[in-house]
């Protein structure tokens, strides 16, 4: 039998730039969502910036890879609305933040719709 | 003394003459429709060089000659014109090399070694073909630098083949096993990659005293499988069956460790 999954050996899949970015982006996405919850029940200034400077990076690195998907496959019909969607998703979640009005209740299950849209890029760049 | 040099001399125009005329460069197209008609025209150590376009033919090699594509197997494509046939066929052969082409179009095999020794496979690509790359009774051959991938049996098949170097392949996408190592003895199998391939990454079935190293085989069925065989070796290679679970598991993970991290350093600056 081949060895079995041992020590740092998932670390030999982080190949090349846009597995790299899509892992950190989920990394973040999920310290930010963490940070996010933490803030709904009450607020602290810690969280505030954890939470913002994990919002607006893993926005950046969304448009990084967006940018590596089209340099690098070109754009289709798809790719180019999922990407419009993505892009949607984090202008929604920044506008209810900023806005605080009746659709702040909702907050959470954008962030939390933030974690799946991660999860997918993770899926999609999977070095294989 | 005279008689010495001139002697000398013509001895060595001679030796030169042969190591020109043995070392002859054929271009196809050229005096020569066909890699085929030109191969069949090449002495002992010639080289044919084929120029970027798309051939369909099948290719039987009988001599020790050196077949390469000039642009790369981008640009290089041999298509079997009887699928019942393997594409590129090394029958029996010593020290032929082949490089550079793409290869497709075969129910039996893309490139096939049959009895062949010496031989250096590199840099091919063997896409949609019943098996990619076999090694059928052959030693001592080299099989570097390729990808073998999409077809419908086996990536690369050694069957009753030993004392071969397999390294840096890619076995990706074949509809049963990446690497099949059957009753096959002494090979040293290192650096290749065996991913997303429907049934084992590599296979080892009946073989001995292998060594399989480096290698990386992810989301098969199986990663490596070893079966009826001793003395294998297996040194530092890397099987994750289940990456769609682990990776985000793992990052998830990390992410709850990031945010406990950030949380401490901003107390820490907070406090003072």
């Amino acid at each position: 039998m081949g060895r079995l999954l041992k020590g740092f050996d998932i670390l030999s899949i982080f190949s090349n730039l846009s597995t790299i970015l899509a892992s950190v982006g989920l990394i973040l996405a999920t310290s930010s969502l963490i940070s996010g919850l933490q803030l709904v029940k009450a607020a602290n200034i810690a969280e505030r910036k954890i939470h913002r400077f994990n919002g607006y990076t893993t926005l950046t690195l969304f448009l990084c890879l967006a940018g590596l998907s089209v340099y690098n496959n070109g754009i289709g019909l798809w790719s180019f609305w999922g990407w419009v969607f993505g892009l949607l998703l984090f202008t929604l979640k920044i506008y209810i933040v900023r806005r605080r009005r009746r659709s702040f209740k909702y907050v959470s299950w954008v962030g939390a719709s933030l974690i799946f849209l991660w999860l997918f890029l993770v899926f999609k760049n999977i070095p294989v | 003394m005279r008689n010495f040099f001139l002697g000398a001399l013509t001895i060595l125009s001679v030796l030169l003459a042969y190591g020109s005329a043995s070392a002859a460069t054929i271009y196809v197209p050229g005096p020569y429709a066909s890699i085929q008609a030109a191969l069949d025209a090449a002495g002992a150590d010639d080289t044919v060089i084929v120029k970027g376009d798309e051939y369909t033919e099948n290719i039987v090699i009988r001599k020790p000659v050196t077949l390469i594509s000039e642009l790369g197997p981008a640009k290089t494509t041999v298509k079997a014109a009887v699928d019942g046939e393997p594409v590129i066929m090394i029958d029996g052969a010593k020290d032929v090399t082949l490089s550079g082409f793409t290869v497709t179009g075969s129910l039996v095999s893309g490139i096939l070694l049959s009895k062949a020794s010496g031989a250096v496979v590199t840099n091919n690509r063997a896409l949609n073909n019943g098996y990619g790359i076999t090694v059928l009774d052959s030693n001592s051959n080299t099989i570097t630098g390729n990808t073998s991938s999409f077809n419908s049996d086996y990536g690369i098949f050694l069957q009753r083949s030993n004392e071969n170097v397999v390294e840096n392949n890619t076995a990706n996408s074949n509809r049963d096993k990446g690497f099949f190592i059957s009753y096959s003895s002494r090979n040293r199998i290192e650096n290749n990659n065996a991913n997303m391939n429907v049934w084992n990454g590599i296979t080892i079935w009946a073989s001995n005293n292998n060594i399989i190293k480096g290698n990386l085989t992810l989301r098969n069925a199986f990663g490596i499988v070893i079966e009826d065989s001793d003395g294998n070796e297996l040194i530092n290679n890397t099987t994750l069956p289940n990456i769609f679970i682990i990776l985000p598991i793992f990052l998830i993970y990390i992410g709850i460790l990031t945010y406990g991290a950030q949380k401490l350093i901003l107390r820490l600056v907070y406090r003072s």
